[in-house]
């Protein structure tokens, strides 16, 4: 019943998409602004943990996603809310992001129009790629990855061209010692965005070739890595350390101070663009998950039709889940220290372990039974 | 079907009306190219100039076949507690909207200078229509206003004649810095204090502002490119001029090109080297417990006038030109280190370099690095080559012996 049907460099293509997301234009690490790029590189072997956590349980539950395989673990009494918990923080995370566009969008260009407006039309879009389903929206993932790497290629050779690169903006190396990169790397930036690699547990099952799945996504995780610890030392070293920790948008800010020979100026277009293309597909992978378990523990027959109920979902959460885009940031630095472990970390934790004690011992019990 | 065809209808309305929420026509906009920030005497509001393009003068030649050129500099100005408020009430007077989106310098009354700038940054900084490429002057003995209103040949607005000239003799005179917005809030974050280039008024400023300025061949009223600021703590405490401003440039590692002259070993008269490269690094490293500061520069030149007997063929004479152009060099950067140290100014971001290579130092000393900057001892470094002698090898001049026996 469930056709594999996503190549894999559909899976490729989506998980840089997801990656670079929020994560390319926005400050991220919250702490230790100087070597942030260097944080980013220390998260990566969490990430690719998170990321191998999940094709392992996908390999012992081949057709189910992750609200099938927590029922079939914790049992349904405890699986049925845990699952829909999930679907809440999906539909949670990805009106989150849908904020972050509009925020930008309005912060630099679009400072009369209302974020209702700005929201809808991607959420529009969004819902229509949900109800079209699985199928179209990784094809046009495939699609718009060439995009991403023609708009990073194109920016980074005007930003190394028009000589604003100071290298030695990225001293010391360290920063403010090793234990505050670490700090920033372990919990922060490793939460967000590695472990939110956990919405892809929604698609695993529909991988065409699963052999692999492990291959591609890691070889994913890495080329993404680099991509944004290139792109946020070029930040650093463009805007220095001071206005790069102080700046909402640190690309947009680095990306306008860019002038090559008076003539390719205001590059801001390219950052807006990366920035809508990215978060389009983020949003849209969290609001798919969100809807596609909450088809699976309410049993609905057609899917596709819960794209507006989500869509919907996200929408207003968007908008209603802070008054201000400060505190937006609010939320997010204090929910990465409390909610959002417990999803990214600590239950899937937990359901390996009782995964691995059930396959142990649960054997053991029926031949004594 | 026509349920179907009717919403297709519906949803093409919508590519027609894209870009309607935030539209702004160009004829509603008054675009401001200059804008002035002056502190009001005796209060705590600021003035605030905006110079505007006339688009009608800055088309040029005759609009509409009449030969009435219209006046291309139109400044207004406001006076508020707030850059943005400022800004806000200056519609008042302005039948159109302004747009910052090409403002091009900042031009900021030596009086505000000297209480300190940050404070009117922040406005330049969260504005998403200002440029952080905005260049940044200071007015030098005049109002950020007065410097404004001067009408000025060869260029629509005073704005860009200031650009002009910030452009052309940066690049190749070397005594004033092209600094922008970014830069300077970079410097005041905490790398150091900004090197802003001074502006000043040569004549009289109330005839600058009449079009009557542009009837002379030589204008009466002109604006004049002059030494770069010394700040410390953020606030204006004096300037450097002429070599000194010149080291500063070298120091700051933005020696484009520019003449560097010194006398015939015999006379008054002199050899003039054109510097075509240059490239300084500053470092720091901390020496028992205080930091050690230096500067290095190597540099390219080539002969471009010799009033006495140069022999390029005589490697002495080469060696000797090498030697004197390494030995200027060196004198005008230790002068502008002087000056700058005894106003405990560290124009040329020694802070963010110590900051850099020994940040734990750094935390311990941080609130008192003018004045250990100022007790600094720094080392200079200069490298120069001399490698190209223009168009002609032996001077015109044969021997030194030949002018002074005449003069005898």
């Amino acid at each position: 019943m469930r056709t594999p049907f996503i190549s894999p460099t559909q899976l490729f293509a989506m998980i840089i998409l997801f990656e670079l997301g929020t994560a390319l234009v926005l400050p991220i690490g919250l702490s230790s602004a100087q070597n942030s790029w260097l944080s980013i590189l220390l998260a990566l072997p969490g990430g690719i943990l998170v990321y191998l956590l999940f094709t392992y349980f996908n390999k012992q539950y081949p057709s189910m996603i992750l609200s099938g395989y927590i029922r079939q673990i914790v049992g349904s009494y405890l699986g049925w809310p845990l699952a829909l918990f999930y679907a809440v923080y999906f539909i949670y995370i990805s009106g989150r992001n849908l904020r972050e566009v509009g925020d930008l969008l309005i912060t630099t260009s679009y400072d009369q129009t209302p974020i209702v407006i700005v929201h809808a039309a991607i959420m529009g879009t969004s819902m229509y790629m949900i109800y079209k389903g699985i199928q179209v929206l990784f094809r046009l993932g495939e699609i718009y990855l060439v995009f991403i790497l023609v708009l990073g290629l194109l920016s980074n050779l005007a930003v190394a061209l028009s000589g604003a690169i100071e290298i030695r903006n990225l001293l010391p190396v360290w920063g403010e010692g090793i234990g505050v990169t670490l700090r920033s790397a372990y919990p922060n930036i490793f939460l967000f965005p590695f472990a939110e690699l956990i919405a892809f547990s929604a698609f695993l099952p529909y991988l065409a070739q699963r052999q692999y799945a492990r291959r591609i996504g890691i070889l994913a995780i890495l080329v993404s890595t680099v991509m944004l610890s290139i792109t946020h030392a070029m930040e650093i070293s463009v805007i220095g350390e001071d206005m790069y920790s102080r700046a909402t948008f640190p690309l947009f800010t680095a990306i306008t101070t860019v002038e090559v020979a008076e003539f390719v100026e205001r590059l801001d277009a390219l950052v807006i663009l990366a920035l809508i293309i990215g978060v389009f597909f983020k949003m849209t992978v969290y609001a798919y998950a969100a809807t596609a378990i909450a088809a699976d523990i309410f049993k609905a027959a057609e899917p596709n039709r819960l794209a507006v109920p989500i869509g919907v979902s996200v929408f207003f959460v968007s908008m209603m889940s802070a008054w201000s885009f400060p505190e937006h940031g609010l939320e997010g630095a204090k929910s990465f220290l409390t909610v959002q472990p417990i999803f990214l970390v600590y239950i899937p934790i937990l359901l390996l372990l009782v995964h691995l004690m059930k396959k142990r011992f649960g054997h053991r019990g029926i031949t004594s039974g | 079907m026509t349920k179907r065809i009717c919403i297709l209808l519906l949803m093409f309305q919508f590519l027609l009306v894209t870009g309607c929420w935030n539209s702004r026509e160009l004829r509603d906009l008054a675009i401001v190219v200059g804008i002035g920030v002056d502190r009001i005497e005796g209060s705590d509001q600021y003035r605030v100039s905006f110079q505007l393009v006339n688009p009608r003068a800055a088309t040029g030649g005759k609009v509409g076949g009449s030969s009435i050129s219209e006046i291309p500099n139109i400044v207004f100005t406001s006076d508020d507690h707030s850059m943005f408020s400022a800004l806000r009430k200056t519609t008042q007077k302005v039948p159109r909207q302004l747009f910052f989106a090409h403002s091009q310098l900042l031009v900021i009354g030596e009086s505000l200078a000297k209480e300190g700038v940050s404070d009117v940054l922040d406005f330049f900084e969260r504005s998403h229509e200002m440029r952080l490429n905005t260049s940044v002057v200071i007015a030098r003995g005049a109002s950020a206003e007065s410097i404004l209103k001067v009408i000025t040949p060869l260029s629509p607005t005073s704005a860009t004649a200031i650009i002009g000239r910030l452009k052309v003799a940066t690049d190749v005179w070397a005594h004033n810095v092209n600094e922008d917005i970014g830069s300077v809030i970079k410097k005041l974050a905490g790398g150091g204090e900004p090197a802003i280039s001074g502006i000043r008024i040569l004549g009289s400023p109330t005839q600058g502002r009449a079009k009557s300025n542009l009837d002379y061949s030589k204008p009466p009223t002109i604006l004049e490119l002059k030494g770069v600021s010394l700040f410390s703590e953020g606030k204006l405490v004096g300037w450097v001029e002429g070599k000194s401003a010149r080291g500063v440039v070298w120091a700051l590692n933005q020696m484009k090109s520019t003449n560097v002259s010194f006398p015939c070993e015999d006379g008054e008269k002199g050899v003039s080297i054109e510097v075509i490269r240059s490239f300084t690094k500053i470092r720091s490293r901390i020496v028992d417990g205080s930091p050690r500061l230096s500067v290095k520069v190597k540099e390219e030149g080539s002969l471009s006038e010799a009033q006495c007997k140069v022999d390029p063929g005589s490697n002495e004479d080469m060696m000797k030109l090498r030697r004197h152009l390494a030995e200027e060099t060196k004198a005008e950067i230790r002068m502008a280190l002087k000056a700058a140290q005894a106003k405990k100014s560290d124009i040329f971001g020694f802070a963010a370099e110590v900051k850099r290579t020994s940040p734990k130092y750094w935390k311990t000393i941080e609130g008192d690095w003018p004045s250990i900057f100022a007790d600094c001892e720094i080392d200079v470094d200069v490298e120069a080559y001399v490698r190209r002698t223009g168009m002609r090898t032996k001077s015109l001049m044969k021997t030194n012996g030949a002018r002074t026996s005449s003069s005898d």
